[in-house]
């Protein structure tokens, strides 16, 4: 038994890796909500694709802009679902995240090891902020992928040239915006998945509750007493107006014009996104919130049941 | 040379709110004990542990290995395992994730090792915590804890529920294992007969105090336990036992510090039990009563 024990044991260690591992094992919703939405999804938009034909016959009478938007439409839901599962699955798993582990008692398990309560946070962070967006643009993609192949086989089987459909699918437009769809609305959540995580860590029992109740109690006092305060309007923005920021709708003035760019296309819009000033003000919230959360871990002992 | 201790604290305190967990506690560990902290519920053992582990904040001074344990919790548990009671592995873990785990954030965590402990039980790679049965999840703990080279082990009750074949086993794996002189291993719990054997060191907590802090070898020429003959019975008493009870119709005196070949004169003389003594010596804290139970005593002084 000594002798195993001197028998030195190098490797490397990645504690940040592993916790994040521990968080996909401990909630396999994670990873098994966005692929189930996505395998739905991708049920019914083959079905619907048994209406391709008809679109392909009807596209010669219809302007060009309404062509492409009857075609990329499916694509467009394709990407759609999975990142909105991903932003509710993300609110969800930020609740429970650190009030689980005191309800179970596991966090007297998780602190007997060498990892850091900013080790442990940061790892829960980055369930909502990169593991959840990259797992959305993943399924999401697969799924427009197997769709661009049965709706391939549907053209050819019914007599059209393959051209008809390929000409146009927005090949590098769809998955650029999905992927900057993703990871922008991300950073615009990031106070929100740092609010639901800080409440988890700070309240007792019912976390849901207190994530969700004071922001709505907040926006209904702010929407009766007639004029809306600060906080009310930050509260509404921040859960409807991301997209809004992240892309522009195009205006045929701007500069930049391409063979193809059509009047009143929603595109991404990178710099006026970052520099929005709600946005680092969401930031800079969501790193405070973070912060105080691992401060709150520190103190942390496992919830009595009673 | 001289070792450093193990454990050094000074006026260790821990209020809640108004309640005094730790009371101004003073303690030394060196290396190599096995130190039994015993105590009734609510003593502060566990409280005691947590300021140890860094778990929980304190005031006073403490330095576990040389390290102040609030201020770098992570940088101790390096060297520091810990068991809890049962139920603090998580139950959705698989035990060969809670291999990778510990193979993946503890740098002396020896994956064979463990490895061969789980060999020795039933437990299958492929369950889940919840699926054990008690005993199991304890043996699971115990496995991946044995194989983590500590110079502290850090046990807060850690039989509990459990029936007495497995304690047994736990203790004589502990001992024969993994226990060697480079080693500490600290014990808090209150079935204080479940460790006499085990330990080297023993540390009664009441009320937030030590009442009671010696070795067992200390222990063995310090506390006597005298059955008294009947006709005796006043000479004994003269010499201030701690306690006195009765059993089979003859008094037995529990005494300290005292001259035991003169006690031998008056009775049949033994080793007290621990747990005899535990009683005695938390039963004359005046500090560690209720307070309605204070009252009675007060009344019965006068």
């Amino acid at each position: 038994m000594n002798a195993a024990r001197e028998v030195p044991v190098s490797r490397t260690l990645r504690p940040f890796y592993w916790s994040v591992r521990r968080e996909l094992w401990e909630h396999r919703s994670i990873y098994k909500a966005p692929i189930i939405v996505a395998a739905v999804a991708l049920v019914g938009l083959i079905i619907a694709s048994a209406s391709l034909p008809s679109t392909l016959r009807r596209l010669s009478s219809m302007p060009l802009d309404r062509q492409l938007d009857a075609m990329s439409m499916p694509y467009s839901i394709a990407a759609l679902l999975p990142m909105l599962t991903s932003i509710i699955v993300g609110c969800l798993y930020c609740v429970d995240a650190m009030q689980g582990e005191r309800r179970d008692r596991s966090i007297l398990f998780w602190k007997s090891l060498p990892v850091s309560d900013a080790t442990t946070v940061l790892a829960k962070v980055a369930i909502p902020l990169v593991v959840l967006p990259i797992l959305a643009f993943v399924t999401g993609t697969v799924v427009q992928l197997v769709l661009v192949l049965v709706s391939s086989v549907v053209t050819l089987a019914n007599g059209f040239a393959l051209s008809e459909l390929w000409s146009r699918l927005p090949w590098t437009a769809m998955p650029v915006g999905f992927l900057y769809f993703v990871l922008s609305m991300a950073l615009w959540y990031a106070p929100i998945y740092a609010w639901c995580l800080f409440v988890s860590a700070w309240a007792k029992r019912g976390a849901f509750v207190w994530a969700v109740v004071p922001p709505l109690a907040i926006l209904a006092i702010g929407s009766t007493a007639f004029q809306s305060s600060v906080v009310t309007s930050f509260i509404k923005s921040r859960l409807v107006g991301g997209f809004s920021r992240a892309f522009s709708t195009r205006d045929l003035s701007a500069v930049k014009l391409a063979p193809g760019d059509r009047a009143g296309e929603v595109i991404p819009d990178p710099t006026r996104f970052l520099t929005s000033p709600e946005l680092w003000i969401g930031l800079i919230i969501a790193a405070l919130l973070v912060f105080a959360a691992i401060r709150l871990r520190r103190r942390r002992e496992p919830l009595s049941v009673d | 040379m001289t070792a450093m201790p193990v454990i050094e604290a000074h006026g260790l305190t821990r209020t809640f709110d108004k309640h005094i967990a730790l009371n101004a506690i003073d303690l030394s560990i060196e290396p190599g004990r096995i130190v039994g902290i015993v105590g009734p519920n609510g003593a502060g053992k566990t409280t005691a542990l947590h300021a140890i582990l860094g778990l929980t904040p304190y005031s006073g001074e403490l330095k576990v290995l040389g390290r102040d344990p609030w201020a770098e919790r992570d940088l101790l548990m390096r060297d520091v395992a810990f068991i809890a009671d049962v139920a603090v592995l998580p139950r959705w873990m698989r035990v060969s994730q809670a291999l990778d785990y510990l193979a993946g954030v503890h740098p002396r965590f020896n994956r064979t090792q463990a490895e061969a402990f789980l060999a020795k039980t039933t437990i299958k790679r492929t369950s889940n915590v919840a699926e054990l049965s008690k005993g199991m999840v304890t043996q699971l703990h115990l496995a991946l804890v044995m194989a983590i080279d500590a110079k502290l082990l850090v046990l807060d009750e850690p039989t509990l529920g459990l029936d007495i074949l497995f304690q047994k086993q736990f203790y004589e794996s502990l001992l024969h294992d993994y226990y060697d002189k480079n080693r500490t291993i600290l014990i808090a719990t209150h079935h204080v007969d479940e460790v006499q054997h085990v330990l080297t060191d023993v540390i009664f907590v009441d009320g937030g105090r030590i009442v009671l802090s010696c070795s067992t070898t200390d222990f063995e020429s310090r506390f006597f336990e005298l059955s008294v003959r009947p006709d005796d019975i006043a000479a004994a008493r003269e010499l201030k036992p701690l306690h006195e009870r009765h059993t089979f119709g003859r008094s037995v005196l529990l005494f300290r510090d005292v001259n035991a070949e003169k006690l031998a004169t008056l009775g049949e003389l033994r080793t007290p039990n621990l747990s005899d003594v535990f009683v005695a010596v938390i039963s004359n804290q005046p500090c560690a009563e209720l307070p309605s139970k204070a009252k009675q005593s007060t009344k019965r002084a006068t």
